[in-house]
Order: C-alpha cells, then structure tokens, then sequence
C-alpha cells in the first residue's frame, strides 16, 4: 500500500515563521514550517541538503533574489496573500518565467502522467459504462489542461523572453495573457468532489485513496501556481512593457 | 386536532405494561390500537397486515448486541414509525435507533402530545431526522439531467416553463448541494448515479 495521502494530513504548518521570514533565516527552517512549499523547491531545482545556510545564500547559489524567493514562499503559504511587485525587475521576470517553465515540465512529465494512471488503474475495475463515464471526464479535463500550458509555452514564455531581450510584440501583450489566462481549476475540482462522493464501488479500497489523494496534491499546487502567474509574472511584465526597463 | 387517525401496534412482552398502554391510548379518538403482539417474531406479520404509522416497541425486544439496525424487523415496502416504551434505562446509543422514546413514567397526556407530534412531522412531509437537506429535490434532479444533456438555461426555461432566473437559482442550489460546478462534471454525476445514459447524450 502506497501511504500517498500522509503528506496531504501531515503538513505542519508554522505560519509566524513565513511570515517573518528573512535574507538571514535557514533555508531548513522554511521548510520544516510547512510543507507545502516542497513543490516551489522542487520547481527551481534547489538540491536537498543545503546544511544550516541563510535564505540568502540557496537563493544567491541559484541565482534567484531573496526578495522574489521569500514572495513567492509566501504565495505558498499565506492564502490570498498579494506580493508587492514594485520592486522586482527583468532578473526577477527570468527567474519567474523559468519556474513557470520548470513546473509546466512537472505537470506533463511526472504529475499528470502519474494521475492517468491512477485513474486508468482505478477505473479497470470498473463496469464499461461507469469506467467510459470516468475516463471521458478526465480525458475532456486533460485536454483542457494540455492546452492551456501549450498556450502557455508556446505564447506566453516566448513573449516573456523577448520582453526579456528588450524586444517588444505588436501583436501581443500581458493584458492579452490576463484574458485568455483560462481556469483549469474548476473542472479537477469537480473530479475531486466527484471521487470523494461518488465514486462507484468495486476498486480497492487503497487504490481510490491514492487516486484522491494525487487530484489534492495536484489541485493544491496547480492553485500555487496559477496565483504566482497571475500576481507575480503579469505585474512584473506588465511593469517591463510599461517603462522598458 | 384534527387529522387522520394514528394506526398503531403494540410490541410489548408484559400483559400488564400493554395493557395499561392500550387503555391510556383508547381515551384519545386520534390513536388505534390494531395489534399487540409479545414477541418479535409476530411483528413482521403484524405490520404487513395492518401497516401501522406507529409501532411502539418495549426495546427489550431487540437484541441490543444485533449489528442490523432494528428497522429491518419490518418486512420490505412498509416503514412505520419505531417509538421505544421504556420502563428501565437504556443505553442511548441503542435507542436513537428509534424515532422516539416514550417512558411508562410519562403521563398520558404527553405520551399522546409526543405520538401525534411524531406522526404529524412526517405526514407534513418533514424529515425524521431534522437538519440541512443535501438531497436534491425532484425539480432539482429534472433541471440537472437538463444540463447534462447540454440544454441552454432557455431552453430548460421552455421546457419546465419557468423563468430562466429561476433556472439558474436551481443550477445554483444544485451546485451547493453536489459541489460540482461544470457541465461535464455534471454530466458524471448524472450518469453515475443513473439519471442518464449515455446514449441520451
């Protein structure tokens, strides 16, 4: 039996540590305070085993500014919490704009993969009108889902690195993105209640578990990323657009 | 009060505890005693031929270590109203399987008030068991197969003759009460719980 849905149960969450976090507290601390902010490691590709070091030296290691890092802990951490952009540059935009890419790579290569087979695995067990039912739903959801990051990679990040460059589109501005910035929450959402309500009996007990357990995960850190797109990347591009800075 | 009569059958073991019963109910025009029966076994039959509202039971009857629930002493299709008349202490978890609990030590006149009230409640059409209603209503149910089946908030409008306002105050309920807010999501929910099949789609 695979224990997945522990680390969903077991987050500890130290609040007053984010929210007082600084240049100078331990990078361990910060984790140790809450979990949730694993993915956000996982995504800049920070190696574990940073010993006792301050925030600001992972983050000068990796080439990410404190100041950007600890917003986007917080993101993580404090729901509806709005960082103040006003002091993040084009370096910043670089950084965000590879954690944006980083976690696209997570979600096609790893996370979502993982969950078509979870479901694929639940879903053989059952009878061919509910398992049609199921695997339609989620399809219709993976489609959506591989179109919005394909629009993402193939339009967005691309604009963000000419902007980067100094370059500018005509054709093409954040205000566009902000439009067309569609929600892939609602339907997992739906996937999620769907499974925790009415999911037909007759898959084993564990399996159905694990099943939950990923849509949770991946519904929790599908959320962080969007809100660190939509308050931190927008803005800061938008402000680039604004003065070219 | 007016209102129907109360059918009720007597499961009680003690002649003496039933009979007293029996002789406080008959002062009430409201209540009839059809049956007493002094053991369980002759209480299935009892209520197929009667279908009581009202089974008043002594709770010694049952068996308190029994992992069904009571209510399965009654045959298929009948469901009348399972009240405890106790004489001694009982464990509280063991009777809130029952839909009250009457002690002989109550007057008669409350044990009349408590058997009207509880009968009362349910031809009122009220829940047994009073709180936040979940399920969805059989409008409710009407308006979600409509979506599912990809009908715009006019055309269910048309088709259930309301106003389209009143179209979207349901889907709104029914979002609360099943949680799932999309088209699609509905459509599962629809499906698996066997409003619709597929080929309705």
């Amino acid at each position: 039996m695979r224990w997945k849905f522990y680390d969903c149960l077991m987050e500890n969450k130290d609040s007053r540590l984010i929210a007082g976090l600084k240049h100078t507290s331990r990078t361990a601390d910060l984790m140790c305070g809450d979990f949730s902010i694993l993915p956000l490691f996982y995504h800049f590709g920070i190696e574990l085993g940073f010993g006792d070091e301050a925030v600001e030296d992972t983050c000068a290691r990796y080439g990410i500014s404190a100041d950007l890092f600890i917003s986007m802990c917080k993101v993580y951490t404090m729901p509806g919490y709005v960082p103040d952009c006003s002091g993040f540059g084009k370096e910043d935009l670089r950084v965000v704009a590879e954690y944006v890419h980083q976690s696209h790579v997570y979600y096609l290569e790893r996370a979502l993969p993982e969950l078509d087979r979870c479901l694929d695995e639940v879903t053989g067990y059952y009878g061919e009108a509910n398992r049609k039912v199921l695997k339609k739903f989620y399809s219709d959801y993976r489609r959506e889902v591989d179109k919005h990051f394909d629009y993402e990679e193939k339009t967005v990040l691309p604009y963000v690195r000419c902007l980067l460059a100094g370059g500018s589109d005509a054709g093409y501005s954040m205000a566009d993105f902000e439009d067309n910035h569609t929600d892939i929450e609602e339907s997992l959402e739906d996937l999620k209640n769907i499974i925790i309500k009415y999911l037909p009996s007759g898959a084993p007990f564990e399996l159905r578990y694990d099943l939950l357990s990923d849509i949770i995960r991946l519904g929790r850190e599908l959320a962080n990323h969007t809100v660190i797109e939509n308050r931190i990347l927008v803005p800061i591009a938008m402000k680039i657009e604004n003065d070219g800075r | 009060m007016g209102g129907k009569q109360i059918n009720i059958i007597i499961a009680e073991p003690s002649a003496v505890i039933a009979a007293g019963l029996a002789a406080v109910l008959a002062n009430y025009n409201s209540f009839k005693v059809l049956e007493q029966v002094t053991d369980l076994k002759f209480l299935p039959d009892a209520v197929s031929r009667y279908s009581p509202d009202i089974v008043i039971a002594n709770p010694a009857l049952f068996d308190y270590k029994s992992k069904f629930p009571l209510r399965t002493v009654f045959p298929d299709g009948e469901s009348p109203l399972l009240v405890a008349f106790t004489s001694v202490f009982y464990d509280e978890a063991f009777l809130s399987q029952f839909d009250a609990v009457m002690s002989v030590y109550d007057s008669p006149a409350s044990i009349a008030k408590h058997l009207r009230s509880i009968v009362e409640n349910v031809r009122a059409g009220g829940k047994r068991k009073p709180g936040d209603n979940y399920d969805l209503s059989e409008r409710e149910k009407e308006i979600l197969v409509a979506v599912a089946k990809g009908k715009t908030n006019k055309e269910i409008a048309d088709e259930f003759n309301i106003s389209v306002y009143t179209v979207i105050s349901h889907r709104k309920n029914i979002t609360q009460k099943t949680g799932i807010k999309s088209i699609a999501g509905l459509t599962v929910y629809a499906m698996l719980n066997n409003m619709l099949d597929s080929s309705e789609l």
